[in-house]
């Protein structure tokens, strides 16, 4: 489906969905052919990362890498900062986000159901897990055979700051990029308002806000478990897994809404703060950020 | 808990500014070049054209094609003659030699040549390339084919960069009508039938290794050595050489005649350096040295003035001299049997030659336009003809197409 633009109250409103999410852009100006200009070339950039580092596609690096038995493989510029990007996230998170990790939905399927793994098998994928592992060194990296990586977890993100990037060269109106929950204002609105973004109660998405955030300049991302979890014995095990361990890192916030500099810097800090558990609002607290912590 | 905010902000930032909007431009440098020796000699025309086209961010393909136009005369290598000597073009095909009488001791030529090089850099790890080449040049009596293999290796810091490389060449060479004279053969033989044979070639293989240097900021110098061992049939097609009396006068024309294996070096060395002011000095020296006696020094210096936007003056000078080659002879003694190898080609003779000239470069269309006027000055110590002066204006046009 090509991209749509609709005519708002002060913006342009486009919308494509892209890295299987919804994705909006409001454009705080009054021209139209700019507005679809610059819609298209986000469109064009998202539908590039997300075509470049789906863990889903036959025909990308990130294939290539998980399907390389041990072999080096070497990557492109681009590939190269993510993954240097993910190494210094993985060290900044003492091990807790690791882009490895993707192998334990091999025993873990969040369906809602009882459904939890038996801990032999938790134990026995964790010698597959962990980017230590990974020999990642002048653009060549090294996956030992059955090991995967996955930059799921960085790759909505990139592309909002990426598009917003984009935008910035042509349109120095206020823009906001909402990238399935991931967003980033790049200016407030025509009349000098910020941008309101509502935060969705994470158990009735879409229905109900539990709070509304203002934004004219910035990045901002949630973490959550919205639909995604286990229950078992009135115990909810979290979809946010702890690679060190295999399991779901305890007592996790049901959501994390963050406020950094950039898209990125946000959605790290609101996964690094799940993966803390229990510790998450600390966590948050420690970084001098603006949170929302359910 | 402890903050990691900073942290994180600083590797976000290295990310998103190094992200995904890189230059993969595609370069077209477009040039026109006039070559003309005074005295109506040779005049070249020629058009180059290069692109270099990025492909991803490990592999950059480069074209490179040539095609010129020459025309004039040259020395035959044969002494300004007294008598009528007629010379005979031999058999078929265009222009051969100049039969006027009196003055065969000019060949007249036309000739157009097409060059291709195709070159293709892989990035095999961050500071490993390699680059392979391939080259064509068509003439109608001379064809070449090479090909070529450079490793670079970087230091991790990217200081330092190590060049090692191979490189090889399959040339064929004759007169327009595809034969070459017998080697020494008397032009005049069995009344105007020289013996000839068929298509000569050589074969060149070539060795490289080098050394470049950040070494600091604003300075960039350069080491590089290369042998290159010829063997196979050098002797120029065209090139006649007198026998001449005690005083001077002609007797005899024989064709040229050259060794079967050359083995040469260099040594380049290099230093590109930006002056505080901005403006930049491009300083290098070339060392060469061959087993025909010939050895030869070439110092050149060019220093570009920035204007303001793109806009610089480039003055430059080279200076080259050069020994005579041992097979070098402006003429055959008629008291000596003939020698085995002997050329009275000028560019086998003692040359000392300055090259001055400037360059201006300025923004055009999005792109840099430059023109290069250059004069060049040659003496030779023996040869029949004793000096060349030459002009070479050159317009160039390069731009970058995303």
């Amino acid at each position: 489906m090509p991209p749509r633009l609709t005519k708002e109250k002060g913006y342009w409103r486009g919308f494509f969905h892209a890295m299987a999410s919804p994705c909006e852009i409001l454009f705080a100006t009054e021209n139209r052919s700019l507005a679809r200009e610059l819609l298209q070339q986000s469109y064009t950039e998202a539908k590039r990362i997300e075509k470049k580092f789906s863990r889903y596609r036959a025909d990308n690096c990130i294939y290539q890498i998980n399907q390389s038995n041990g072999t080096p493989v070497l990557v492109d510029k681009e590939t190269a900062h993510l993954l240097n990007f993910a190494e210094q996230c993985y060290q900044l998170s003492e091990h807790k986000f690791d882009i490895t990790s993707g192998v334990l939905r091999e025993v873990w399927t969040f369906d809602g159901s009882d459904n939890i793994p038996d801990s032999t098998a938790v134990e026995a994928i964790l010698p597959r897990i962990g980017w230590s592992k990974v020999k990642w060194f002048e653009s060549t990296i090294t996956l030992p055979t059955g090991m995967e990586i996955d930059l799921g977890g960085i790759g909505k993100e990139y592309a909002v700051d990426q598009t917003a990037k984009l935008i910035f060269k042509r349109l120095k109106t206020g823009v906001l990029i909402n990238y399935g929950g991931d967003l980033y204002a790049l200016g407030p609105q025509q009349n000098g308002e910020p941008w309101g973004v509502g935060v969705d109660d994470p158990e009735a998405t879409g229905v109900k806000q539990i709070g509304a955030v203002n934004l004219s300049k910035g990045g901002l991302a949630t973490s959550g478990d919205a639909r995604r979890y286990l229950l078992k014995e009135g115990v909810r095990y979290s979809h946010i897994l702890d690679p060190t361990t295999g399991w779901p890192a305890p007592d996790t916030p049901k959501a994390i809404t963050v406020i950094a500099n950039t898209c990125l810097e946000a959605g790290m800090l609101s996964t690094m703060a799940m993966l803390q558990g229990s510790q998450a609002r600390s966590f948050l607290e420690a970084q001098e950020v603006d949170f929302w912590c359910l | 808990m402890k903050s990691i905010r900073n942290k994180l902000a600083i590797a976000a930032c290295t990310v998103l500014s190094q992200g995904a909007q890189q230059a993969n431009a595609t370069e077209i440098d477009t040039s026109y070049l006039f070559y003309s020796e005074a005295d109506d000699r040779v005049t070249v025309n020629k058009i180059i054209t290069k692109t270099k086209t990025p492909l991803g961010d490990n592999d950059v393909i480069s074209l490179e094609a040539v095609y010129d136009t020459v025309t004039g005369a040259t020395p035959t290598g044969a002494v300004k003659s007294v008598s009528t000597v007629s010379v005979t073009t031999p058999s078929s095909g265009g222009s051969g030699f100049k039969t006027a009488a009196g003055t065969p001791d000019l060949v007249e030529f036309n000739d157009t040549r097409v060059g291709i090089d195709v070159g293709w850099v892989h990035r095999h790890s961050r500071t490993f390339k390699m680059n392979y080449g391939a080259s064509v040049s068509l003439e109608s009596d001379y064809e070449s084919y090479g090909g070529s293999l450079i490793f670079d290796k970087e230091t991790s810091n990217r200081n330092l960069t190590f060049s090692a490389g191979i490189a090889g060449a399959y040339d064929t060479i004759s007169q327009r009508s595809g034969q070459t004279p017998k080697p020494m053969g008397d032009v005049q033989e069995n009344s105007g039938n020289p013996e000839f044979f068929g298509k000569g070639n050589k074969r060149s293989y070539e060795a490289l290794l080098g050394i470049s240097s950040i070494t600091n900021r604003r300075t960039v110098t350069q080491l590089n050595y290369t042998i290159s061992s010829t063997e196979g049939y050098m002797t120029d097609p065209y090139k006649l050489i007198s026998m001449t009396d005690s005083g001077g006068v002609e007797e005899k024309r024989y064709y040229e005649s050259r060794p079967e294996n050359r083995l040469q070096q260099t040594l380049y060395s290099a230093l590109v350096h930006q002056l505080k002011n901005k403006n930049t000095i491009h300083l290098s020296y070339r060392f060469y040295l061959d087993d025909w006696d010939i050895t030869s020094h070439t110092f050149d210096y060019k220093h570009r003035i920035k204007f303001t936007k793109n806009y610089y003056l480039e003055p430059h000078i080279r200076l080259y001299t050069q020994t005579a080659a041992d097979i070098f002879q402006s003429s055959l003694d008629n008291n000596q049997p003939l020698p085995e190898y002997a050329s009275a080609d000028y560019r086998l003779d003692e040359i000392n030659s300055v090259t001055l000239g400037t360059k201006f470069g300025m923004p055009a269309w999005g792109g840099t336009l430059r023109f290069r006027l250059e004069y060049l000055y040659q003496s030779f110590a023996e040869a029949e003809f004793n000096t060349n002066k030459a002009v070479i204006f050159q317009a160039s046009y390069k731009k970058e197409f995303n």
